[in-house]
């Protein structure tokens, strides 16, 4: 609807969903012809199974559009949400959001600045509800039946029938108050572009406030004998900024465009009800990923020990065992400790290196040494040519991260099973003791568990640059191809993955969120070559 | 601008329409709820399954085995350092499994009982479904005191609201008495067949309270708490009553441990079931591999007597200790179903399926003699890797394999009263385990008899000599007991051989030796022993093996000399997230 220089718009909808779904299955092993596969075409036992589940959402919303001369822009809207898996009288709730846009470079005032093609400045606030369960009921405190074909958690046995019998699981603490998690989210941005828009620019600023998160409602002590109940006690706080740039211009027969982006964010808990401060769970002001780790003070030498109290007999199996440690220096709790291991610095004072109560107030000689988030986000990219070649790059990366790993990949000799990589030669003997890797024991064990725990001098750096695709193209000049009908007909070659730069072990796949045991799927690295043909 | 209106009509009239919510209401179809499961008979077998799945233990789990490394009898061969509790390496756990499921499974008793008297049941039924959910709840509680002394008493399914969840642990008195009350009313509401083959029934109940009740009594006298009469009475009585209906045993001790089925075997009251390929056990497979096995102590294979009914310093049939072959000769034959005889064979130096006698005539005493004993699917000799890979030697030494690291030692003696050569395929053991059975009720009525000053040559001859003849030894004589110099000053000869009975018998059994000696109040005393394996010449052994003392030849001495048990090991530290979480609940006395 135009009125003058007044745009509007004005929408509005219903949104009604349900899902169900059922399943039944047979299974019957050993069959007598496999050609012929069928029930009762096998002699083996019969299993069958079947499940159900149903959940639907009901949503109400609206959304008023408004502009004034294609420069001020505003618009409202809400949402009203209501959802199946959450208990009645608490299955609704409403979610408005605002924006707000300024075209300043269409400003009169704005008209001299020619260098300047276009500015907007952006304002957002808005909420939307999330329903953060995977549970289709979460409300109803149900006792889930198990039996052999599902968990095989049923350890015992109808001897009569060979099998394991069914049974019922215990139910968990509902709470009857729980509802939508509500994601606040703050926005301002600019737009630019400069030079007749051959440089693009944006900018944006974010705050987004996960309020009322689901989460147990407190750390209850064990003899409850259940989990807490879930409840919307939970507040998480994340802000951040994202800035991206791209030039686009031509010189002569070269046209090229390349850009960049650059991304961050950082996610606090703001509410949470853990008054004792226990550190394996959240805590108001809790940055997520944060690592609490001991504070390595190199390795124990010779010298940490009386004299005479080590073993010094080169042939025993326990040469440079069994020494006493001298006055003062720390061990960690209920270890006798030998040249070579770890030794961490004892923070807390106390001459013994521990996990204290494992909380706030007491965490120890433990402090947050590093912080997992992936900081610093960024990528590159170029589009390249020159009459009929054609170049491109892509890459990404991050700028700042900190991995501790603690498996076969990084540590050499975990345990029996484990052998040593070529990486990790540089461990510690009574020849070497300048090494980097700490002393070793047979089977991994004795005191090689607790100089791997996690601390300052085997954290990783965990930023890196990705070049994740390069292209080099040519196409064949038309009018060769205009003679045998061809469109177009371009032949490239193509790397994927070519190179990475990082401080990783080998193997180990930068991208993936957790690294696991090491024992995981690598990068593949691959080349093509190709040609797009079009008639 | 009409349509904006008739637009929010539409809108407002079904934000306020009936028929959403109803539209919203999903209930599960295949799960059950509180009120829709306790209703009749069989829901209830059905919930209570997860009682024996959850709370009963079998050969997966290694804990139990593993926590008798810390005895005097038994020595972990696959580990690198001495057991924590002998080596003053034990710390506050920030967090514990056996106290967390240890609740779990009190919660999941407590639900059933809370919820049956509102049920459909008979009530005959309610009695005997009560008397489940109290026998289990019992079971986890006798585990949680044996542990930790005192804890917290939950009766009922808790809500998070409920103020009890931050109150104090309760005392020793009124916990043992709540167990024992639990206990009392189940043996008289319980069905006597219980609720079919294999379940829990009154004979089930009475050898838990035999259990207990032994356990208890003897814990309140020897660390001075008194009040034991009580409850080694309750022990007595319920023993006796279970000798009066179940006097006789299996007659072949291995096959308690090592039979593929324990249904009907006399004297199992109640056991695991294992079936292959649907639930499977791991002890013998992990006993026939190169970690995961276990060692005896020389302690644990001398007091193994000789066939006369002697002890091995005392019997003219004992023919030394240097020669293995000696060492083994005209034992309790009980000796050769817990560690592997001597034996040598000869494969040629491979590892492989088949084997040869060797040349000396001396290698095959054992390999004779354990054929007249048992069977290929038992312990016949030689013995196997878990896959069939014959053994070469025993004794085999993990620190002189000869070419093969399996099935290896550091004592010289190994654990192997749960192998057997039924499965040859990894964590695919198929033998059932008891759960209770009366052997251990014989030894316990023996034992609280004796501690009620009533233990008589015919209580001996209903309990100890029945355990004896299936090691063809000879009866106790209660008018000729051997003089043991390796008896305790502080224990009388009649209890010397009650317990020695036990350490035969039962290890790595029920709540295990390291109870035992608790109990006994004989931690300290026992821990700073130093634990040592056979007799040996190393230089038989190039030179490989720890010798006591550094010796040249002597006994084996896996970890030296241990720094001493200190007085506070005797209960294990309460989790410090629970005491973070409530501070009412105080840590036991030297783990503050």
């Amino acid at each position: 609807m135009d009125i003058n220089k007044h745009n509007f718009s004005v929408l509005a909808g219903i949104n009604n969903e349900e899902s169900s779904f059922e399943s039944f299955d047979a299974q019957r092993n050993g069959l007598i012809n496999v050609d012929l596969p069928s029930l009762s075409g096998a002699t083996g036992n019969q299993a069958t199974d079947d499940s159900y589940g149903e959940w639907s959402v009901l949503g109400y919303f609206g959304r008023f559009n408004y502009n004034f001369d294609e420069k001020y822009f505003l618009e409202v809207s809400g949402r009203y949400d209501g959802s199946s898996r959450f208990p009645d009288g608490n299955r609704f709730g409403f979610f408005p959001s605002f924006s707000a846009g300024w075209h300043l470079g269409r400003e009169s005032f704005m008209e001299s600045l020619d260098f300047l093609s276009s500015l907007k400045l952006r304002g957002s606030w808005g909420e939307i509800g999330n329903q953060n369960t995977s549970s289709l009921y979460p409300a109803v405190p149900g006792l889930g039946i198990t039996d052999y074909g599902g968990t095989q958690t049923v350890n015992w046995l109808n001897e009569d029938t060979g099998t394991r019998y069914s049974t019922l699981q215990l139910p968990n603490l509902v709470s009857s108050a729980f509802t939508w998690e509500t994601v606040q989210t703050l926005n301002l941005g600019v737009d630019a572009a400069f030079f007749k828009s051959r440089l693009s620019t944006s900018f944006d600023w974010f705050k987004r406030k996960t309020l009322d998160m689901l989460a147990p409602g407190a750390e209850l002590p064990a003899i409850l004998g259940a989990s807490a109940p879930l409840e919307n006690v939970a507040d998480l706080e994340s802000s951040g900024w994202e800035l991206a740039l791209t030039w686009n211009d031509k010189i002569g027969d070269f046209k090229y465009s390349i850009g960049a982006t650059l991304y961050d964010y950082q996610s606090k808990i703001t509410k949470f009800d853990n008054p004792a401060g226990l550190l394996s769970q959240y805590y108001v002001g809790r940055k997520l990923g944060e690592i609490w780790g001991y504070t390595t003070d190199g390795y124990y030498t010779i010298d940490d020990f009386e004299p005479g109290t080590l073993n010094e007999d080169p042939s025993s199996p326990n040469y440079l065992t069994g020494g006493t440690l001298k006055e003062g220096i720390p061990h960690w709790e209920g270890r006798n400790q030998n040249p070579g291991d770890i030794k961490y610095v004892d923070l807390d004072g106390d001459g013994i290196i521990t996990d204290g109560n494992n909380t706030l107030e007491n965490p120890g000689d433990r402090k947050i040494i590093g912080n997992s988030t992936r900081r610093y986000q960024y990528g590159f990219f170029g589009n390249f040519s020159y009459k009929n070649f054609d170049f491109s790059f892509l890459a990404n990366g991050v700028g700042k991260r900190d991995i501790y790993l603690n498996n076969r990949v990084r540590f050499p000799y975990l345990d029996e099973f484990s052998v040593v990589y070529k990486s990790q030669l540089d461990y510690w003997t009574p020849d070497n003791q300048d090494a980097f890797f700490p002393r070793n024991y047979p089977l991994g064990g004795v005191n090689y568990g607790i100089s791997r725990t996690t601390q300052t001098k085997y954290m990783l750096n965990g930023a890196y640059l990705r070049i994740k695709n390069l292209t080099l193209g040519y196409s064949i000049p038309e009018t060769i191809l205009k003679k045998n009908k061809i469109d177009k007909l371009r032949i490239y070659i193509a790397g994927e993955n070519l190179f990475s730069f990082n401080d990783y072990p080998d193997g180990i796949n930068t991208e993936l969120a957790t690294q696991g045991s090491g024992g995981i799927y690598p990068y593949l690295r691959s080349y093509s070559v190709g040609l797009n043909l079009t008639f | 601008m009409k349509n904006i209106y008739k637009i929010m009509a539409v809108l407002l009239l079904l934000v306020f329409s009936s028929c959403s919510e109803s539209f919203l209401e999903k209930l599960p179809k295949d799960q059950l709820t509180v009120s829709t499961t306790f209703t009749t008979n069989a829901n209830f077998e059905t919930y209570a399954w997860s009682l024996y799945a959850n709370i009963l233990p079998g050969y997966w789990d290694f804990a139990p085995i593993l926590r008798e490394m810390g005895s005097d009898l038994m020595v972990n061969n696959a580990g690198t350092v001495g057991h924590e509790l002998l080596w003053q390496r034990k710390t506050v756990p920030s967090s514990s499994g056996l106290w967390n499921n240890s609740y779990v499974n009190i919660r999941r008793a407590n639900l059933m009982l809370d919820n049956i008297e509102n049920s459909q049941l008979t009530d005959s039924e309610k009695d005997h479904w009560r008397g489940v959910g109290l026998f289990f709840r019992a079971y986890v509680y006798v585990e949680l005191i044996a542990n930790y002394g005192e804890v917290p008493w939950v009766d009922r399914a808790l809500t998070e609201a409920d103020e009890e969840l931050f109150g104090p642990k309760t005392p020793r008195d009124q916990l043992a008495q709540n167990i024992l009350n639990d206990l009392t009313e189940a043996e008289s509401l319980i069905s006597p067949s219980g609720n079919g083959d294999n379940t829990v029934n009154t004979d089930v109940v009475r050898a838990l309270i035999s259990r207990f009740g032994l356990y208890e009594g003897t814990w309140r006298k020897y660390h001075g708490l008194g009040g034991e009469a009580t409850y080694l009475q309750a022990s007595v009585d319920a023993g006796a009553k279970l000798i009066a209906a179940h006097p006789e045993l299996h007659p072949n001790y291995d096959e308690v441990f090592n039979s593929e089925s324990l249904q009907g075997v006399q004297g199992v009251l109640l056991y695991k079931a294992y079936e292959f390929g649907i639930l499977n056990g791991r002890w013998s497979h992990y006993n026939r591999s190169s970690i995961g096995h276990r060692d005896l102590t020389k302690k644990a294979v001398d007091q193994y007597l000789c066939l006369d009914g002697q002890t091995i310093h005392t019997s003219p049939l004992f023919d030394g200790e240097q020669d293995a072959y000696d060492e083994f000769r005209n034992r309790d034959h009980r000796l050769y179903f817990n560690t592997p005889p001597p034996f040598r064979v000869d494969t040629g130096g491979r590892n492989q399926l088949t084997w040869e006698y060797d040349s000396d005539p001396k290698s095959r005493e054992y390999i004779d003699l354990m054929a007249t004993l048992s069977d290929d699917e038992h312990k016949t000799l030689p013995t196997i890797n878990w896959r069939g890979l014959v053994v070469r030697t025993s004794p085999h030494f993990r620190k002189f394999n000869e070419g093969h690291g399996f099935n290896v030692t550091y004592t010289g003696y190994a654990f192997y009263k749960f192998s057997n050569k039924i499965s040859r395929l990894q964590n695919r053991d198929s033998h059932d385990a008891p759960t209770f059975r009366m052997g251990e009720v014989f030894l316990n009525y023996a034992e609280a008899m004796y501690e009620l000053g009533q233990f008589t040559q015919e209580v001996a001859d209903k309990t100890i000599n029945k355990l004896r003849a299936r090691g063809a030894v000879a009866p106790l004589d209660l008018a000729n007991i051997p003089n043991d110099p390796t008896r305790d000053a502080d224990v009388a000869p009649e209890l010397w051989e009650i317990r020695r009975e036990r350490g035969i018998e039962f290890l790595a059994e029920g709540l295990g030796r390291v109870f035992d000696i608790k109990r006994w109040k004989k931690l300290v005393e026992y821990g700073d022993d130093e634990k040592l394996g056979r007799w040996v010449k190393n230089a038989d052994y190039g030179n490989n093996l720890p010798i006591q003392g550094g010796a040249s030849e002597g006994y084996v001495s896996p970890w030296g000399v241990p720094p001493g048990v200190p007085e506070h090991y005797y209960l294990e530290p309460i989790p410090s997230d629970q005491i973070v979480l409530n501070p009412e609940l105080t840590q036991n006395s030297g783990w503050e």
